[in-house]
């Protein structure tokens, strides 16, 4: 029987619930594969924060004073104690709070994120859906040789065309993103515009692809052929019905494609100066400033697996096949 | 034979072939082609614009640009080729054992998987190269473990759509061990399916070596690295444009054509 | 029949297909009408066009399709020079259609009854309400139970008989005058078969639609349709009422079809089965396209292309030589020599208590329940049972694909209750399997040779020295000769390909041989064929045969004892001529009647037609 009754509600709601256990469970091992990923390397710790100078004592003081002579296992402990509890200890390198410096870095990098997103969606969306109902004509091939294109050429690279041709030879945008305190949002934009153009081309390109891919495979579907046959007009089978069975799939490779952008972050701020959180996982790498490396990474993984696991559920939620195996009970 | 003649026939392709061709021939010979050595410095010309004596102008310390975007093109495509083999042979491994045995194995695997890919490749990799220590033996081993996992699902699901045809059920009323139906029965059946997998993990690679290098974490200076060259480059982007230009295209090209390819074979 | 009358009226419509360089006709030069309210078939089998045709009516063609010739006039208006907008009135409206495999025709996000509610929506502009309520109605009509119900659910909460009773209902919505159905039951079980022919005749008494019913069916065709017209390559090469042509055959191809059929109740003690003869070439604009395979050639066949004959008071046939064909009658039956069977009383294959059970998300599906029969040598025993009966499962465990959560399997006295690669030699070179599909059957990465050789490789270790004598011999047996030794299958066709699998299996002469419906996925005149040298092939080798099918008609004609199964459990046991004679339980009773329709007798309905039970005389 279908119909949302309370049976089939709870049901989504037990697999939701069971799936957010989980991830907190691959949370947990994640957290564990960090530290032991940066704590086991070797790294000398004391002349970093003292210099290549210091004493061979005054290292050892130093290891003292953080703490790193004690076993694995109870600064595993501690660690993962203290970031439950908002503690998330100094950084070495700046020796300063983590948690503060992170929030602010993450928001910053959650508003260009989003406003990558913003443009980026409806343009694959789009491009993929025109691309395929067009297929291999021109308009199609263009999408198809400009996508081939766009996803390989790494960020950096493009990054440094842009600059070169919209920031150096055509004075149009600013070539560092260091958005002026008090800037109005049309200001902030125009500061945005470069870093965001640079990230998009490969995120573009996938989600467009599967985008067509799907709506080409649905376009051939049987349903498809029923519904035009049963004299509906053309609009009307692709928005009612290939459409919906078409995007399905692509929420899920949106979700994937945050992973993407995460990595694309670390290299466009560092290109484009922005002070974002890829900036700093980056800079905290290069000086292996351990405690704020865990942190970022643990932080992102978090922010990870909670967007694949949305993804899923919306997902689940709107596909009315897998929503009633799942409200079923079944897996 | 034939099948190579009719996919040259569209001048992309072509293009994209002649590309990947050059660079790897000059990989190869560039101690012979390149007119300064990589390292020599001319401190009297620095940040010489292009000209007839550096075809692409010098950097910073006077270093012939063009002579380091020749010498450079070795590493990448060491590493490049070194790393997506070296993924492949580990990832189609893996995929074929998960695809094979299913069960508990399979399930185990792919989650493993799964979670690596739910990262991206440039975090986990800067944060282990941050660890580990920049060297190019790091960067194949590294950027080789980023990659099967991408594999392994591809081959996976290459076998499991082939796994449940009657042939294979032939093949095991016939007393067939587990090791010849995988790769006497199975295997010939996607070696397509890997060659294609084989240029587009190429592609990935090459992205990947490049933009680590790019960021800090891989060939260190004075060697010639292409992405190093863009981010030696950077300061002085303004002044001396070429450095930056210069390594940057022949990364666009590599890659590119490197791409061109996958695509072409995967639609045939 | 006069032209004002017609419904449909298809003239010298020719389809092509661009494909690769050059133009390949699907569809020549048909010619044929369907009055209001009649219902015509089209027969034919694979590569006769007859889907082009359904769906060339409806102007619906992949884009490398072209009509090139000829024209279709429905209700007086030409369709083939319509545009878009046009055909859309016209379609779901005027004109529906049903085809093959109601499971992927309905949008599985959208909700079953809002999929009929949009076709009033689009054609009479409804509003949401009153669409609503005459899906529902169109729901009650084709009997599905709990219309309002039945509405708000999506298509994969129905079954497959269900699925497809909806799908019927969406092209009846409008109330079409002409209704296109293209293998409407083909997948669906029989006893869902039969309850969608009922249907049928349930809903032409309602409606005056006109039908065309194309199918690979005759039987079937002959069933619901008044009319047939039989196609091969593309062309129509006889027509007439569907008594006549069954009764009285005109064209060499019709004669061919009918016989090669396994006649209902004949069993391969008594009579052998006529094959048509292979041979297929290209048609040809100065000959008969049937010629190579024509009992009744003569020469003036390669050198004239032969028009259509009036060739009985409705019938025409596309063939010179009619009057003869005519006259022929039914081709003579081949008695075969009272054969009795091999004795009962030896036991070579011994099942007793086997049992499987499906595990998936937290369910249970219990696929085979206690099955025990036993099986003697030279004998055949048929596995009859629809879908998710159990039959292929018992199969699987039987041949060592799966293992049994309980009971045994013993085969020559031992136990062989395992997988097939942990069982001795001796008993893998004595238990074979042939499968259902020509196409997965052999690796299409190896040549035949390879194929055979590593069979005999591996089960008959020893006998190295001869086995290219015994390749020899072995494609003979199975009528293919040595130019298709170093071939690899994608070459050979799915009657050739099952031919190779056929003598994979009997390489190393195996005492049983499973056979998973072996002639299921080919056509029915390549169908007998293979019948045929599977009887051969038992007879000589003497070996048994446990063959699975759903297709009761061919299980009669092979078997000595049947099985039925329902639901996992073996309802019922015996000699084929009891079982089939007089069934005990209740379900096999069920399957029997379904199964009448594809022997043609008449269930039709229709306005001017008197309806009549399956079984009784045929009125007019």
């Amino acid at each position: 029987m279908i119909a949302v009754g309370r049976s089939a509600g709870s049901g989504i709601l037990r697999y939701a619930l069971r799936r957010i256990a989980v991830m907190l469970v691959l949370l947990v091992v994640v957290s564990l594969l960090i530290f032991g990923m940066v704590e086991i390397l070797p790294g000398d710790v004391g002349n970093l924060i003292l210099g290549q100078y210091a004493t061979e004592a005054n290292v050892e003081l130093v290891r003292e004073r953080l703490g790193l002579d004690r076993a694995l296992s109870t600064r595993y402990l501690d660690w993962m104690g203290g970031f439950l509890t908002g503690d998330w200890g100094d950084s070495w390198r700046l020796g300063i709070p983590i948690a503060p410096l992170i929030a602010t870095r993450l928001y910053n990098s959650m508003v260009l994120a989003g406003v990558a997103f913003a443009f980026i969606i409806p343009v694959s969306i789009v491009a993929g859906v025109v691309s395929a109902l067009k297929k291999d004509r021109l308009t199609d091939r263009v999408i198809n040789g400009v996508s081939v294109v766009s996803i390989t050429i790494p960020e950096f690279v493009s990054s440094m065309f842009l600059i070169l041709f919209f920031s150096l030879l055509l004075p149009w945008f600013p070539s560092s993103a260091m958005v002026p305190e008090g800037a109005g949002p049309l200001t902030t934009l125009r500061y945005l515009v470069l870093p965001i153009i640079a990230i998009s081309p490969v995120l573009i390109g996938y989600i467009a692809r599967t985008v067509r891919a799907s709506m080409i495979t649905e376009l051939g579907a049987d349903y498809t052929r029923t519904a035009i046959l049963k004299g509906l007009g053309q609009r009307t089978v692709i928005r009612r019905h290939v459409l919906r069975n078409a995007l399905l799939p692509a929420i899920t490779v949106i979700a994937n494609q945050i992973a993407w952008l995460v990595g694309g972050l670390v290299v466009i701020e560092n290109v484009f100066n922005y002070p974002g959180i890829g900036q700093l996982l980056l800079q905290a790498a290069l000086v292996q400033d351990v405690p704020l490396l865990e942190a970022i990474v643990l932080i992102l993984a978090a922010i990870l697996m909670l967007s694949n696991l949305a993804a899923d559920l919306v997902y689940t939620l709107l596909n009315p096949r897998v929503r009633a195996q799942v409200a079923g009970g079944a897996t | 034979m034939a099948r190579l003649r009719t996919l040259l026939r569209s001048p992309g392709l072509t293009l994209a072939v002649l590309v990947l061709l050059g660079w790897l021939v000059i990989a190869v010979l560039w101690p012979l082609i390149a007119p300064y050595g990589p390292t020599a410095q001319t401190l009297t010309s620095r940040y010489a614009p292009p000209s007839a004596e550096h075809w692409l102008g010098t950097d910073n310390l006077g270093r012939d640009v063009l002579s380091r975007i020749l010498a450079g093109s070795r590493s990448v495509l060491i590493v490049g080729i070194a790393a997506t083999t070296l993924g492949v042979a580990i990832g189609t491994t893996l995929g074929l054992c998960a695809a094979f045995y299913r069960g508990r194995v399979d399930e185990l695997l792919m989650r493993s998987l799964d979670l690596l890919m739910a990262f991206p490749i440039v975090v986990i990799a800067s944060v282990i190269l941050a660890m580990l220590g920049p060297s190019q033996l790091n960067l194949i081993v590294v950027i080789a473990l980023m990659l099967a996992p991408y594999n392994a699902r591809v081959v996976r699901s290459a076998v499991l759509s082939w796994r449940d045809r009657d042939f294979i059920a032939a093949a095991r009323m016939r007393g067939e061990s587990g090791a010849y139906i995988l790769f006497r029965e199975l295997l010939p059946n996607i070696v397509g399916t890997i060659n294609v997998e084989f240029t587009m993990r190429l592609a990935l690679s090459i992205f990947a070596v490049a933009t680590l290098s790019f960021l800090g974490f891989g060939i260190q200076p004075p060697t010639p690295d292409w992405g190093l060259m863009v981010a030696e480059g950077r300061p002085f982007y303004q002044i001396a444009p070429w450095v930056v230009v210069a390594p940057a295209a022949a990364i666009a090209s590599l890659v590119v054509a490197v791409n061109v390819l996958a695509q072409r074979l995967r639609a045939s | 029949m006069s032209a004002a009358a017609d419904v449909l009226r298809v003239e010298r419509l020719t389809v092509e297909y661009r494909v690769g360089g050059g133009a390949l006709s699907a569809v020549r030069d048909v010619t044929f009408s369907i009055d209001a309210g009649e219902a015509m078939g089209l027969v034919g089998e694979s590569g006769s066009g007859k889907t082009t045709l359904g769906m060339a009516i409806l102007r619906y063609l992949p884009d490398n399709g072209r009509i090139t010739q000829g024209s279709i006039t429905f209700d007086g208006t030409d369709l083939v020079p319509l545009g878009r907008r046009e055909l859309s009135a016209i379609r779901g409206n005027r004109i529906a259609m049903v085809y093959q495999n109601p499971a992927s025709a309905l949008n599985p996000s959208m909700r079953a009854g809002e999929q009929i509610a949009e076709v009033y929506r689009a054609h009479l502009g409804l509003g949401r309400e009153e669409a609503r309520q005459r899906a529902e109605g169109m729901l009650d009509l084709v009997q599905l139970p709990d219309a309002h119900g039945a509405y708000d659910r999506y298509p994969h909460q129905f079954s497959g008989g269900q699925k497809q009773r909806i799908v019927i209902g969406m092209a009846l919505a409008m109330d079409p005058s002409l209704l296109i159905l293209d293998e409407p039951t083909t997948g669906l079980d029989v006893t869902v078969e039969a309850e969608i022919v009922e249907l049928f005749a349930d809903l032409r008494s309602r409606f005056d639609t006109a039908i065309l019913f194309i199918s690979h069916d005759i039987g079937l065709v002959a069933t619901v349709c008044e009319r047939v017209g039989v196609l091969y390559r593309g062309e129509l090469v006889e027509t007439g009422a569907t008594q006549g042509v069954f009764e009285r055959p005109t064209h060499p191809y019709t004669r061919g079809l009918l016989a090669c059929r396994v006649p209902p109740g004949a069993s391969k003690d008594s009579r052998r089965l006529e094959p048509l003869p292979a041979g297929s070439r290209e048609p040809e604009v100065d000959a008969c396209s049937f010629e190579p395979r024509c009992a009744f050639r003569e020469p003036r066949c390669r050198q004239e292309h032969p028009a259509l004959f009036a060739s009985g008071n409705t019938q025409h046939s596309r063939c010179f030589f009619h009057e003869t064909v005519a006259a022929a009658g039914p081709p003579a039956v081949t008695e075969v020599a009272g054969r009795t069977a091999a004795p009962a009383d030896n036991t070579l294959l011994d099942v007793r208590g086997l049992r499987r059970v499906f595990r998936s998300g937290g369910r249970e599906v219990i696929a085979v329940t206690d099955a025990s029969f036993t099986l003697a040598p030279g004998r055949i025993l048929g596995v009859v049972g629809e879908s998710g009966s159990g039959k292929t499962t018992l199969a699987r465990m039987i041949a060592g694909l799966e293992v049994p959560d309980a009971g045994t399997v013993r085969l020559a006295d031992a136990d062989v209750t395992r997988l097939a690669h942990k069982r001795s030699v001796e008993a893998r070179r004595a238990l074979q399997m042939v499968f259902q599909h020509p196409d997965g059957t052999l690796n299409p990465s190896h040549t035949i040779r390879q194929i055979l050789r590593r069979q005999m490789r591996m089960l008959s270790p020893g006998d190295g020295a001869d086995r290219d004598e015994t390749l020899a011999t072995l494609l003979e047996a199975v009528q293919l000769g040595p130019e298709h030794l170093d071939v690899r299958p994608r070459q050979l066709s799915g009657g050739q390909q099952q031919r190779v699998a056929i003598a994979r299996a009997f390489s190393t002469s195996p005492g049983l041989v499973v056979l998973d419906e072996p002639t299921s996925a080919l056509d029915v005149s390549v169908q007998a064929a293979i019948l045929n040298l599977l009887i051969d092939l038992q007879q000589r080798e003497n070996a048994s045969y446990l063959l699975i099918s759903h297709d009761l008609a061919v299980v009669r004609y092979l078997a000595d004892d049947i099985l039925v199964m329902h639901r996992g459990e073996i309802v019922e046991h015996g000699p084929a001529a009891e079982v089939f004679d007089a069934p005990r339980d209740p379900y096999t009773r069920k399957l029997l009647s379904a199964v009448t329709v594809h022997a043609g007798k008449v269930v039709r309905g229709g306005p001017e037609r008197e309806r009549d039970t399956a079984g009784g005389p045929i009125r007019a």
